[in-house]
């Protein structure tokens, strides 16, 4: 079951299949920002917060990215040790599975985890070390569950790691645990690894109608609540490609519906909430929803009303990166800014046909994102802010114009009604940041004589 | 046939001392009495098959992985080939001598058929693995789920049955862990000097049994130049 009008429906299920195992898009280079399956399993598993990760492999592999894309939890801090079982030359040659059973059994001694995820490297994958077997082993003895996840660097791309990942939290955690009470009100949350901070912003409304989260996959979790995450009521994804798949295993399992849902603009998450309502099925959840839903709409669109009178009719170029961007996009279009948003390589057809629904017009398809190019569609569209990833803020310094950056380093809460006022904050801020003002100064030495020199062709931004 | 649980079987043994030749003449046997056989060959130079299906198999696993690109493109009935009396044959494949992993090479082509339900409609899967298990990708087939009973093929030759003392060093590993188990030793007879009394001792010496002694005859290899199984090589000789 998935709710009207969602994006995610694009395309059919064989060529979302198909899609999950290739390459959307070839590396370039320059702009390569490589992760691989091993990597996104990580990363879709590390948000479990009481459970121990260990990498068996190299030393090298264990700092992957994870560790520097910063997310709030409220958890132990147990996820953020990195254990590796540190295999050299010898341990190839003659095998780590033995090292990495003392390894485990030693950690256990001394941090008594919830669990341990043991991930498998490529080097490990290859020589055919046997992870699962010395996992088996290690629970019968202690009896704290340890989870083989075997999906090596190498099997494929992001999304085949995250189905990896849940693939295992499915063979092996969910329904190995019972819940103290269950409620008619209880759905899991089902989303990326990063979207947890996001996620905080959103529970307080659902515990003003009433509704349980009773597993949180994978933002901010524990591991007990992964283990009775299947006597929810119902799934709710919230902007996950790869997750999507577990929400429909869960679906034939054990007969939990989902729904498809995003929290990026206000009615968004008004239509998330009703959505979740209704599937819940109680008229009187539904009449406290719809109260909620129009108090907090209408307190939020008052609150923005400060802001749209200072930014309305401004220009805009964003270049959308992940989901973060969609709230920036429709937050800017509520606050009646012009938005005129640049598609890269990297981005797919799901991608373009979104940004089409939201703004009503293409988008401008650039072939290179080079600073050059970037600096030049400012130029011609005469824009007055550029947000982008971190990476094309020379662009926006070179032409003079603010710019915010959307990098997946920096964490943002942009969900919630409260999430999106935040945002137009941000806008608002980055605009009027006092340095503009200065910088669009002529220069002093120019007025002493001689010809001025032509300031930059863009306009400039509002007068305080 | 009967609906007991599937019998998985490997056949291990040093380089050249008679498994494929053996296992597949076996297996030719069992499919004439009315099994359902599947053989899985376990070994980069595909020739586990070669008897049954009269010809080398140019299909195997790996090859046709890579020319799709990617294992997860492949379609069982696309490697799974069926021969002499139905017996159905499927090879691993892997790298020429001299490059690449094969033993990373049989985990993959392994974890493809346990994926795509290879293992339904059959009485008997036997896994012919190639010579020494000298990585854990070759002790892939007794792991979890797949063979359950070892046989080691040997001889009285003193490398031969070294080698043996060294494979069920490997499988006790694994049967500390699951259920697999070694099945026996098949004494492929080189007419040693009492060659029976040899084997029986390492038998007994292991905590197994010598399960067949099977002795020389150059029909085997008369067969075999014709690729043929012995009971096929029989029938069609008759037949002149």
């Amino acid at each position: 079951m998935k709710s009207p009008g969602n994006i995610n429906n694009l395309s059919s299920e064989a060529e979302r299949k198909h899609n999950c195992q290739k390459q959307t898009q070839l590396p370039q280079p320059g702009i390569a920002q490589g992760s691989c399956a091993f990597d996104s399993a990580m990363m879709t598993l590390v948000p479990i917060t009481d459970a121990a990760h260990v990498v068996h492999g190299p030393s090298g592999c264990a700092t992957s990215a994870w560790g520097s894309c910063s997310s709030l939890y409220s958890g132990s801090m147990l996820h953020k040790i990195r254990f590796t079982s540190d295999m050299d030359e010898s341990d190839i040659i003659f095998g780590g599975a033995k090292k990495l059973y003392k390894g485990i059994l030693e950690l256990q001694r001394r941090y008594k985890p919830a669990a341990v995820f043991v991930y498998s490297t490529c080097i490990t994958a290859l020589i055919g070390d046997d992870i699962a077997g010395v996992c088996k082993d290690v629970t019968n003895q202690t009896g704290i569950p340890t989870i083989p996840v075997i999906a090596p660097g190498f099997v494929g791309s992001q999304n085949l790691g995250t189905r990896i990942a849940s693939d295992a939290i499915l063979s092996h955690v969910i329904g190995t645990g019972e819940p103290n009470y269950t409620t008619p009100y209880d759905i899991n949350l089902i989303s990326e690894y990063n979207i947890n901070s996001s996620i905080r912003k959103v529970l307080p409304l659902f515990e003003k109608l009433g509704i349980r989260v009773l597993a949180r996959i994978t933002g901010d979790a524990r591991y007990r609540e992964l283990c009775y995450a299947h006597r929810a009521k119902l799934n709710v994804v919230i902007s996950s490609k790869a997750l999507v798949n577990m929400a429909r295993k869960m679906e034939k399992r054990f007969g939990i519906p989902y729904i498809e849902e995003s929290l990026h603009s206000i009615e968004d998450i008004s239509l998330c909430l009703r959505n979740i309502a209704t599937h819940l099925g109680d008229a009187d959840l539904q009449e406290r929803t719809e109260k909620l839903i129009a108090q907090e709409s209408s307190a939020i669109q008052e609150k923005l009303t400060l802001y749209r009178d200072r930014l309305q009719s401004k220009r805009v170029l964003i270049i959308p990166d992940d989901f973060k961007s969609w709230s920036i996009i429709s937050v800017a279009k509520n606050l009646g800014m012009e938005v005129i948003a640049i598609s890269t390589d990297a981005h797919n057809q799901e991608d373009r046909a979104r940004i089409k629904r939201l703004l009503n017009q293409d988008s401008i398809i650039l072939e290179k994102d080079t600073l050059e190019e970037i600096q030049h569609l400012i130029i011609e569209n005469k824009a007055e802010m550029l947000i982008a990833d971190g990476r094309f803020q020379e662009s926006a310094n070179r032409a003079k114009i603010p710019f915010l950056s959307i990098s997946q380093e920096r964490h943002c809460l942009h969900t919630g009604y409260a999430g999106i006022l935040e945002v137009a904050q941000e806008l608002y801020a980055t605009f009027t940041s006092p340095i503009w003002r200065q910088v669009y100064q002529p220069v002093v030495w120019k007025n002493r004589g001689g010809e001025g020199e032509t300031e930059s062709k863009i306009p400039l931004p509002l007068q305080l | 046939m009967s609906d007991e649980k599937i019998r998985q079987i490997a056949f291990y043994g040093k380089g050249g001392i008679g498994k494929s030749t053996t296992s597949q003449n076996t297996l030719a046997a069992m499919a004439e009495m009315g099994q359902r056989i599947l053989i899985v060959g376990c070994d980069p130079k595909a020739d586990s098959t070669r008897l049954i299906l009269h010809c080398k198999a140019q299909t195997t696993v790996l090859h046709l992985a890579a020319e799709k690109g990617a294992v997860e493109d492949l379609e069982l009935e696309e490697v799974v080939l069926t021969g002499f009396r139905g017996i159905k044959c499927v090879e691993s494949g892997g790298p020429e001598p001299g490059v690449g992993c094969a033993g990373r090479g049989i985990i993959t082509a392994i974890n493809f058929l346990e994926e795509n339900g290879a293992y339904t409609d059959v009485d008997f899967v036997s896994y012919d693995v190639l010579g020494d298990v000298v990585c854990g990708g070759f002790a892939m087939p007794i792991r979890e789920g797949k063979a359950q009973e070892i046989y080691i093929v040997t001889s009285g030759e003193m490398m031969a049955m070294f080698a043996a003392n060294n494979i069920s060093r490997g499988i006790l590993k694994y049967a500390h862990t699951g259920g697999v188990r070694l099945g026996g030793l098949i004494c492929n007879s080189r007419k040693v000097d009492r060659e029976v009394d040899l084997i029986s001792t390492l038998a007994a010496r292991l905590s197994t049994q010598m399960i067949h002694f099977v002795p020389r005859d150059n029909i085997v290899q008369h067969a075999e130049l014709r690729r043929m199984t012995v009971n096929f090589y029989i029938g069609w000789f008759l037949m002149f």
